[in-house]
Order: structure tokens, then sequence, then C-alpha cells
């Protein structure tokens, strides 16, 4: 080919110096538009970094996303509350005072006098009777809250009388969880809202309530943008203490060392998708610091007890011989470098009842023991399924490949089985998996939940793995029925023991959770359910 | 004849657009899961009532063919259905995801012709040479890296280190964002006269239209560079320069006009890319997206959002398209109809 003669050494100079001249400035220049803003503005605006793509709604009759418990828990105060660090103790929020009937079926509620919903109308009995009917009725995701409610009456502005159809032990503890949090039923009505029994059809205040809130806590939503950023000001008319922060703006940062850049350059007050990884990768002397707690997330494996699935895992002294098999320390101290740790059962630590010192450890030649005794000495054939995107946190093919190597040392043969994330729920919410990795996040801090979800026969969970055992039944019925802690917390350890004789699930990790915290920042803790009481920040 | 043509083309559009609909829906409902698993709590799931609320809300419990039927008479009508997941109508979450993509993706198909073509230009004239070498290597670089890599790179060294860069997002989190009229960020802070809000408008897309930029322009300097060299070389070019014109004229005026018929094919392709997201650049820089929309909508099998982002990228092709064999027609008077 021909070589072409031209006058390019000119040429290539302008060309390689139009490119500096034109990219760099812009990019400095961009870096001057863009000073930071400083003193009292920024001092009192919370910058919060998190990925937000999880919501649906800001409507609290419809929400069951993470993000949207910590903004509805802000605008909408709850009757009751529950603070770290001691998440067993109930403490009074929009209700000063309750009594209880001995029978536990009628609940009394004396509401704080005084409270104001941001439009001026005062926060009355009839407004806690219609959030709650209006929560029931609307038959959504977070609709089982009020399930145990038989009636609801306001005897007077400031009391509210509330029969349950059984007694329910943690029904109180539910009563903290933001999509009980109190409306304005005035103006929700007046946005097409009902609290009627056929609200599920009728009510159409749901797209009213996404844009703005119609409540009376610390802070109101005043601006939401999908996958960009969410804003809440400040209520002036808050009844409470007034909270610090005149604003509060959520950026929507999915990646988690752009979240740590964006901490460290003081452009994030607080990032909270750390995990055990990005902590480790923080920047020496960078100004930032670490705020550690305990999630009440659980990573598990369930075991499917179903003769037709897998006659082998049918029987119990094959569950258990499983279960011994399992390195545990190896998984919390090499898998997630000491990020978190293992209750006994499906009760995270935490709640009532639950003792760490129960947990099942290793022990290989128990194990083998177990399946001898089965009649399987050399083992056997099974799957283990999984998805491949991580598990509140924990990524699942280090655990699979960490248990198939635990179970094929005692003999057992497991196939890993990854598929598709909605594939697999699919599958396991239909019973098929004979061992599934799965992970659970809490509905709210009473161990009802789990004892419901895991180990009642036909529970959410427990249906997945076709558990049926009348004794635990049983105890989970006795849980619900006894008001006095104490006593209850005996019924869940008893309850616990069968859990381990049993084997439907096999706990493997309950998380920290790591968040990244600007050290001016005062009074961070990691709450379970909306992640921080964002009221209780200051600087 | 134009009108004839201009009927046939859109004949054809939309042939093609029911096929990628047909497909899409045929896709999505071969995958073996089921819908309301991944909408609906873990505790809602087992209340059969819930279940068949939500069944009968998105039209799930009627057959396959009535449903598909079903969605064509509403795409007819522009509705395009509700998303199981944000649960708002699809073309309400098309409007705001779009122009976010359309604003970086003018912006980074502009970074690209501009400084690609005279990238190529000069890569060909001096073929062979350091030079060329040169760029081809800034080309290959920026083609063949991972978009998300560099991504985080530029992060680092332009924001984290630097600062000439603002972090990521669209605007300053203490800006508020202006009302929406057209969606753009950078022409809606003008109408609503707000110079802070578009200086910081502006300041944080360069960093992602650069990324997103760097990985196209590789592609236009290749074929500008490609395509140069093999015009160059023509006999009507050996012609205009015994005429005695001078080698700049020859480059500029007519070698350059021909070479620029299969860069057009190829940039106008990866324009259209480009409109139909970018996922990874979407999540380094926070950046709210199409990209991400169809992503999540894939994986927790929202069908309404899925056919929603398709028939969309069906529509940005065939125009993208259409608009490329319009401008073969500026070109090179021979293609026009």
């Amino acid at each position: 080919m021909q070589r072409v003669r031209s006058r390019p050494n000119r040429r290539s100079r302008l060309l390689a110096l139009s490119v500096l001249t034109v990219i760099l400035p812009t990019l400095a220049a961009s870096g001057l538009w863009n000073t930071p803003v400083q003193g009292q503005v920024r001092s009192e605006t919370l910058i919060i970094v998190r990925n937000i793509d999880d919501y649906v709604t800001n409507d609290p009759g419809r929400q069951y996303e993470y993000t949207s418990q910590m903004l509805d828990q802000s605008s909408y105060d709850t009757l009751v509350t529950l603070e770290a660090p001691d998440f067993t103790k109930i403490q009074p929020k929009l209700a000063e005072r309750w009594e209880i009937s001995k029978d536990g079926l009628t609940y009394t509620f004396h509401l704080h006098g005084g409270a104001r919903f941001s439009s001026g109308n005062p926060v009355t009995a009839n407004d806690v009777r219609f959030s709650f009917l209006r929560l029931k009725y609307l038959q959504d995701n977070p609709s089982f809250f009020m399930d145990p409610v038989k009636d609801i009456e306001a005897t007077n502005d400031t009391t509210v009388k509330v029969t349950l159809s059984a007694p329910d032990a943690s029904w109180l503890a539910a009563l903290a969880a933001p999509p009980t949090g109190i409306l304005d039923s005035k103006a929700v009505i007046a946005h097409g809202g009902t609290d009627a029994a056929n609200a599920k059809d009728a009510d159409k205040a749901t797209s009213w309530l996404n844009e703005q809130s119609a409540g009376e806590g610390p802070y109101l939503l005043t601006s939401f943008r999908k996958n960009e950023q969410a804003v809440l000001e400040r209520n002036p008319g808050y009844w409470g203490p007034k909270p610090y922060f005149a604003k509060i703006v959520f950026l929507h940062v999915k990646d988690g060392t752009t979240q740590r850049e964006m901490a460290e350059r003081g452009d994030a007050d607080i990032a909270q998708d750390f995990d055990a990884d990005i902590v480790a990768r923080v920047t020496r002397g960078a100004r930032i610091k670490i705020v550690e707690g305990l999630s009440m997330n659980q990573v598990y494996m369930a075991v499917n007890t179903n003769p037709q699935v897998s006659k082998e895992l049918a029987d119990k002294r094959v569950r258990q011989a499983v279960s011994y098999a399992i390195d545990y320390d190896g998984i919390i101290k090499g898998l997630v470098r000491d990020a978190g740790v293992r209750p006994p059962a499906m009760f995270p630590i935490g709640v009532l009842g639950v003792d760490p010192s129960m947990a099942r450890q290793r022990d290989a030649a128990k194990a083998k023991q177990l399946l001898a005794e089965a009649g399987y000495p050399n083992g056997f054939n099974v799957k283990l399924n999984y998805w491949t995107s991580p598990l509140l946190g924990v990524a699942p093919e280090p655990l699979a490949a960490k248990l198939q190597a635990d179970l094929g040392a005692v003999g057992i043969k497991v196939t890993l089985e990854p598929k598709e994330r909605s594939v697999m729920i699919s599958e396991y919410r239909a019973g098929k998996p004979q061992l599934m990795l799965a992970s659970w996040s809490p509905d709210y801090l009473d161990p009802h939940p789990w004892a419901d979800a895991f180990y009642r026969k036909g529970g959410p969970a427990a249906h997945r793995v076709f558990y049926d055992n009348p004794k635990a039944v049983e105890l989970v019925a006795a849980g619900d029925r006894e008001l006095d802690p104490k006593k209850r917390a005996a019924i869940y350890k008893e309850l616990t023991q069968v859990a381990l004789d049993d084997v439907p699930f096999i706990m493997l990790i309950q998380p920290k959770s790591f968040v990244g915290v600007n050290p001016s920042i005062k009074g961070y803790a990691i709450h379970p359910i909306w992640f921080v009481t964002l009221s209780r920040l200051s600087r | 004849m134009l009108v004839r043509y201009l009927g046939q083309r859109l004949a054809f559009a939309g042939v093609a657009l029911l096929g990628v609909v047909v497909v899409a829906f045929l896709v999505a409902h071969l995958v073996p899961a089921d819908p309301l698993a991944v909408v609906l709590s873990d505790t809602a799931t087992k209340d059969p009532r819930i279940r068949a609320q939500y069944m009968k809300r998105w039209g799930l419990d009627r057959p396959l063919p009535e449903q598909f039927l079903y969605y064509l008479k509403n795409v007819a009508h522009g509705d395009l259905g509700e998303s199981f997941t944000t649960r708002r109508p699809v073309l309400r979450d098309l409007a705001q995801y779009l122009p976010a993509t359309i604003e970086l993706s003018v912006t980074a198909f502009a970074v690209s012709v501009v400084f690609g073509v005279p990238l190529g230009v000069w890569a060909a004239l001096r073929h062979n040479r350091s030079a060329d070498h040169a760029a081809r290597l800034i080309s290959l670089v920026g083609a063949a890296s991972p978009i998300f890599w560099t991504g985080l790179i530029a992060l680092y060294i332009f924001y984290y280190l630097l600062r000439w860069a603002p972090g990521p997002g669209r605007l300053d989190p203490h800006q508020a964002f202006p009302p929406a009229v057209t969606g753009f960020l950078l022409v809606d802070s003008l109408i609503a006269g707000r110079a802070g809000a578009f200086l910081s408008a502006l300041s944080h897309i360069i960093l992602p239209a650069l990324v997103l930029g760097w990985f196209i322009m590789g592609l236009t300097a290749r074929t500008t560079r490609s395509a140069l060299l093999e015009v160059l070389s023509a006999d009507y070019l050996r012609t205009a320069r015994a005429k005695g014109l001078g080698e700049r004229r020859v480059v500029g005026l007519h070698a350059l006009r021909n070479a620029l018929i299969p860069v057009l094919t190829v940039t106008g392709l990866a324009f259209a890319s480009l409109l139909s997201g970018a996922v990874l650049t979407e999540t380094v820089f926070a950046w709210p997206g199409i990209g991400r929309y169809a992503v999540t909508a894939a994986t927790r099998l929202d069908y309404p959002a899925i056919l929603g982002v398709t028939l969309l990228t069906g529509v940005i092709y065939i125009s993208v398209n259409f608009i490329v064999d319009l401008l073969y027609g500026v070109l090179d008077p021979r293609i026009r109809v």
C-alpha cells in the first residue's frame, strides 16, 4: 500500500494539544464549579449514600422494602418503638402508655396529646383506627401485621382499644414496625384513601402518598426520584424533640467502592452499604469511622424433609449428620472474615430466648456414625441449590463450595446447582430443592415471626421443606400465648432444642452490618429493621 | 417516490417491532419462574387472597395467547401496562429514565465523533508510523477496556485523587432539581433560569461522557482509519492529486467524504447501543438511566417492563438505522432515492 505524504507533524502536535486543551481544563473547571457547599447549610444537611433501587412505594400500608422502612420510620410515628441497643424493651412513642388485659386479648393505648400531623390536624384515636384498618384491608405485602386484630374501637379522642382474636404476645413489638405508622386519616381520605373492607380495590391514595408524607414524624418526605435521590426535611411542627438535621438527602449510589470514595472525600456523611471487603479497603488515615452492628438477617441452608424430594434427607439422622459435618467456624472466620455470628437455630441473636452456646459444632465422627445408623455408611448423593446474586451481602458461590467440601469429607457427595434468582425463588417456594442456600430478613423484633415462619407446619419457610412436627407447632403456639417474657424465653429455648433435633434448617451466618460514618456524625446506632433512627443523628 | 419509500420503511418497522415483541414475550414467559414469587414478600405469598389479587391485577390469571393479544391491544392505544416492581405505568418509568440516558448518550457520542474522526484521519495519514501506533493504542485501550473498570479508575483519579470532577450522580446534592419540562437536566435548568444547576449538571456529565465516549471513540477512530486508507489509494484521488490539489484538500474534500459512509454505519449502531442503556456506566456513576431499569426488569421477571424496554430499544434501532440511511444520501448522492 502506498504511503501518503503530508505534513502530519504539525497536525499531530495540534491534535494532541487540542485534546489536552479541551479535556483537562474542562474537567478542572468543572471541579471549580462544584466547590462544595460550606457553613451552616452543609452542617445541617445530612448526606447519605445508599442503594435505593429497592424502593417501590412510600405508602406505609403497601411498602415492604428496606429503604421505605427507613423513610417511613422517620415520617410516620408508630404507637411504640424498639431502639438500639436493647431490642427487647418496648418503649412508648405516639402512645404514651398502654394496658393489656389479663387474658392478653385487649390492648388499650393512650395517645400522646398534642401531636399534630403536618396538615395541622390533631393525631386522634380515629387516625389509629383508620391506619390499622386500612393496613389490614389493603391486603398487600405488610397486611399480615394486622392479622391478629379482631376489632378496633376509638373510645375517645386519645384512647383506642384493640381486641385480638387470640392472645398474641408478639403483637406489641409488631407495632414498632414502620408499616404500622399512623396516617392523617382526613388527608388520606381526601386523596382517595379508605379503611373499608374493600380497600384493596377502592383505596386510591398510594400515588399521592408516594409524593409526600401524611404523617406527623420528625421528618417529612419532600421529594423522591426513583433510582436517583430522596429528600427528607425536618417537620417544623414535630411534637417530640427537635431533630438536629434540617435536611436529609439520600443519594442513590449502588457501587460500594464509589460509596467509600464519597465518604472518604467527605461528600457523603454516611455510606450505608459497606461490607467486610469494603471496610478492609478503607484508606489508612481517611476521615471516616466504621460503625459496626449486628443485623438480624440470616443466611441458612434449608434441608428438605419430604421423602419424595430426597429419601435420604427425610431421615432425621441424615439431616443431623449434615448439620454435624459443617465447619461453621471455618465459614465465619474464613469466608466472611469474622463479619458474622451464629445462633443455634433460626432465631437471630438479639431477640428473646436465644442462647448462642446451644449452637451445634462440627463433629465429623458423629456425622459418619449417624449416616451409618441411617443405613448410608458410604454417604449418598444430594443437590445443593442456590442463586448467584449475593445473599444479603454474602457471596453464595464460595459458601456452596465450602459446604460441598465439608459434606464431602463425611461421604455426602454434593452436586452444586446454581440458578437465576427469580427461577430459584420460585422453585424454593414450591418446595423442590433438596438442599438450598437462602436468606431471611426480619419482619419485626420478636421471636414470633421466625417461629411462625420456620417451625410451624405450613409457615412461609417451613412449608418449603415440608417440616411437620406437632411438638414444634405446639411450642410456637405456646410462645404466642405466654405474656411473661421469662417463661416465653424458656419456651423458645425448648423450641430451639426441637429444631436442633429435627434440622429442617441449618443456620449458617447472621451477618454483621457495617456503615461508613463521617467522624463529625454523632448517634449512629445500627437498627436491624430501619437501619438507623434518623431523628437521633446529629453533628 | 419518497412517500412510497417512507411507507415501505414504516411498514417494515411495524413488522420488525411486532417480531421483537413476540420474541420478548415468549422468552420472558419461557423462564420457569413465578413473577409473583419475586414481587411478593415471603409472608405475603402464603396468603392466597393476596396472590389472587395480584394475578388479577396484572392479568396473569388469563391464558398466555389472551395475555398477548390484550397487551398488543393496549400498546396500540399507547398503554404499555403497569410495571410489577415499580407499580407505575411503564410509559411513566421510561419517560423518567430515558432522558437521562439520551443526555449522556448524546454527549458521549459527541465526544467520540469529535475526537474519534480526527484521530482516525491522523492515523491513516501516518499509516504504520509511530503516530499511527499511538492512535491505535489509544483506540484499542478505549474499546477493549471494560467500561465499568475505566469508569472506576476515572472516578478514582479525577474525583477521588485530583478533585477535578464532581462525584457520581447527575446533580450536586445541594442543588434542587429544576422542574421537569423535557427531563434533560441541562435543558430544564436553563429553562428554569438556574445557572448553578446547569453548571452542576454539566460538570456531572463530563466524566461519564468521556468514559463512555472513549469506548465508542476507539471504534470510530479505527473505522475512520481503515475506510480512509482504502479510499486514499483510489484512482480518483490520484487524479485529484495530479490536478495539483493540495493534500489537505484531497483528504478533506474528496477522501474523507467517501470514507465516512462506513463510519456512519458503525457509529450509528454504536449510538443506538448507547441509547438502549449502558448498565455498568450507570451503576458506577449512579446515573438513573434506562439500562439499570432494563436489568432490574429482567431479573425480577417484570413482564410489562421487559416488553416496554424491548419495544423502546426496537424503536431506537429502527429510527437510528433510518436516519443513517438518510445520511448516506447526503454523503453520497448515488444512494438517494
